[in-house]
């Protein structure tokens, strides 16, 4: 397994194509707009070494008995289902930021038991390849971004149907070597600073899209990969320190629109290519799996707002008035609503054919359903603690001016023991981490609301709750 | 005749903690110092333990064991093998109870001083 600092080392032998700002970017390690995201996702590397958190950061692999990273895994029980989220919540409340493996991670389990499925019906040779490049994985630590979405353009029309047919990822030439594909894929958490990417159809498919239906493996700078790496609300702010908030770890995961131009894959590493009836299977268990976390990353994410929140009341002088620590309470409820849920649907986890372990669908759904919600209130209560302030901070430039500083300093006190710095610096962290780019990101994360709205009557067995409700009124016969 | 004993630590991953288990680690070892007691601390996965010390973040004490059967000793948030201690007298609590336990100790030639 690797450390933290061997998976920044590994990324600067790579030769990823980035641009941002209109520039391309020769050092994308070290630039303050990525920086951040690759410490944070190099925590998900630096603590899998310390023993206070190697117990859910590691686990034995079922494919060789080593000991691996929990990222590279292919969950074996509900035992393992349980433990990624607590994993989750356990980096997020070190990071207080989205760390971009679990994407990676998901996609290789939804893929797992998906391949084992269509070679059943086709006898092809998916899981096999699949089996290959997961222990490929589990052997090098490598980082994948789970590349699902694509642009999708006119979204009343299908893959097939688009104007512009690249609007889609598609399977473009074919021959013994390989395949070539061509298109985009959007919002990609943590590409930029990945080893991989898993390509993945975004919708389920009819036999015009067969095209469409192609999921496999690529390097993160194979040729024809570019990655435009995507803007946030106060992305400036990552060329400050303190007014950036979270200065070490940055605000949500770094996404970028990565553009595929024939780029080819060779066979070994194709795990779908034209089994268009298997792409809404992949795409739905890799939802779930998704969907499954938000309770425990953005879990650990919401101890942070509220440790912050309280914080601020403490400095602010309130943190004994009955509203604001029934606000907290609220914020806490809220918080474990979302865990709640989160290990419900794993502990309700089952097996598939392939023996992977697949979380409760429904459950899954409601639990991100819930943090859409949620999340709002959670950053609305800190909001309305906080005070009016979170909104009109001087620059730390002021702050730490010679002339203006002592101006800052002197207005900005809170209770006298507290420097102000202190009470800047909590304010920094919670305006950043409670506005624009991380609330979009808890919404549309793992599929927008609506997705999850339709996943949910699909799963919540109406038929059967109907004939109970007849049946206690004495509509049906007992009999029924 | 003083006898060594060979303890393995485990920890809980830590997910949510109610007590910062890495420095309360620190803080038994401390005491151990103090009450003079020849413990020697190893990896939970040493073949040659003789006691297991869990140390888990919370109650539900979720932290994976060894395949073999060990006794344990188990810190579960603000509990000591299922009853309640302050999570400031857990050390002193632990070293006790680490006393007991030499005091009832099987021998190991090895570790005979």
């Amino acid at each position: 397994m690797r450390t933290g600092q061997e998976y920044i080392d590994s990324l600067r032998s790579l030769k990823t194509v980035v641009y941002a700002f209109g520039e391309k970017i020769d050092n994308f390690v070290d630039h303050p707009l990525i920086r951040p995201h690759v410490n944070a996702a190099s925590m998900t590397y630096q603590l899998s070494q310390e023993p206070e958190f190697e117990d859910l950061l590691t686990v034995k692999s079922h494919l060789t008995g080593q000991t691996i990273n929990r990222f590279t895994h292919i969950h074996q029980n509900t035992k393992d289902l349980v433990d990624k989220v607590k994993m989750l919540r356990a980096i997020s409340q070190q990071t207080g930021s989205c760390y971009q493996r679990c994407v990676g991670f998901d996609g290789i389990n939804a893929l797992y038991s998906t391949t084992y499925e269509i070679d059943k019906k086709y006898a092809t040779n998916y899981h096999q390849h699949m089996k290959h490049y997961v222990k490929h994985l589990q052997e090098t630590d490598n980082m994948v971004v789970g590349a699902m979405t694509d642009p999708k353009g006119d979204r009343g029309l299908r893959p097939s149907q688009q104007e512009d047919p690249d609007l889609y990822v598609r399977v473009v030439d074919k021959n013994d070597q390989g395949i070539v594909i061509r298109g985009a894929k959007a919002h990609q958490t943590g590409a930029v600073n990945s080893h991989e990417i898993l390509i993945m159809p975004t919708v389920a498919l009819t036999e015009e899209d067969k095209d469409y239906a192609v999921a496999c493996a690529i390097p993160i700078d194979a040729p024809g990969v570019i990655h435009i790496f995507g803007r946030q609300s106060n992305d400036t702010r990552k060329f400050d320190e303190i007014d950036q908030g979270n200065a070490c770890f940055g605000v949500v995961g770094g996404e970028a629109l990565t553009v595929l131009n024939d780029v080819f894959v060779p066979w070994n590493k194709v795990f779908m290519c034209g089994e268009y009836d298997f792409a809404g299977t992949l795409v739905e268990r890799f939802a779930c799996y998704h969907r499954q976390n938000y309770g425990g990353c953005k879990g650990g994410v919401c101890d942070i707002i509220i440790g912050a929140t309280s914080a601020i009341a403490n400095m602010n002088g309130v943190a004994q008035a009955s509203h604001i620590r029934d606000k907290i309470v609220e914020m806490i409820h809220l918080t474990e609503t979302v865990y709640c849920c989160s290990v419900a649907c794993s502990s309700q986890g089952r097996p598939t054919p392939s023996g992977a372990y697949y979380v409760d669908p429904l459950l899954a759904n409601v639990c991100k359903l819930n943090v859409t919600r949620f999340i709002y209130e959670v950053c609305r209560i800190s909001h309305d603690i906080a005070g009016g302030i979170l909104a009109t901070l001087p620059s730390e430039k002021d702050l730490k001016h010679p002339e203006i500083g002592p101006y800052v300093n002197k207005y900005l006190k809170g209770v006298s023991k507290v420097p102000s710095e202190e009470r800047y610096r909590i304010l920094r962290l919670l305006e950043n981490m409670t506005g624009g780019t991380a609330l979009v990101e808890s919404m549309h994360g793992a599929g927008s609301p609506q997705a999850q709205r339709v996943m949910i009557l699909r799963q919540g067995n109406l038929a059967h709750k109907e004939k109970l409700a007849r049946k206690l009124a004495g509509i049906e016969n007992n009999n029924d | 005749m003083v006898f060594q004993i060979r303890i393995g630590v485990k920890f809980c991953g830590n997910c949510n903690p109610l007590i910062a288990c890495k420095k309360l680690f620190q803080e038994i070892k401390k005491e151990i110092l103090k009450a003079d007691l020849y413990i020697e601390f190893s990896s939970w996965e040493s073949p040659n333990i003789d006691l297991l010390l869990v140390i888990s973040g919370c109650p539900v004490d979720c932290a994976t064991r060894p395949d073999q059967k060990i006794t344990e000793i188990v810190v579960a948030g603000e509990t000591i093998d299922g009853y309640y201690c302050n999570k400031v007298t857990l050390p002193k609590e632990v070293s006790r109870k680490l006393l007991e336990y030499q005091n009832c100790l099987i021998v190991r030639g090895n570790k005979l001083f």
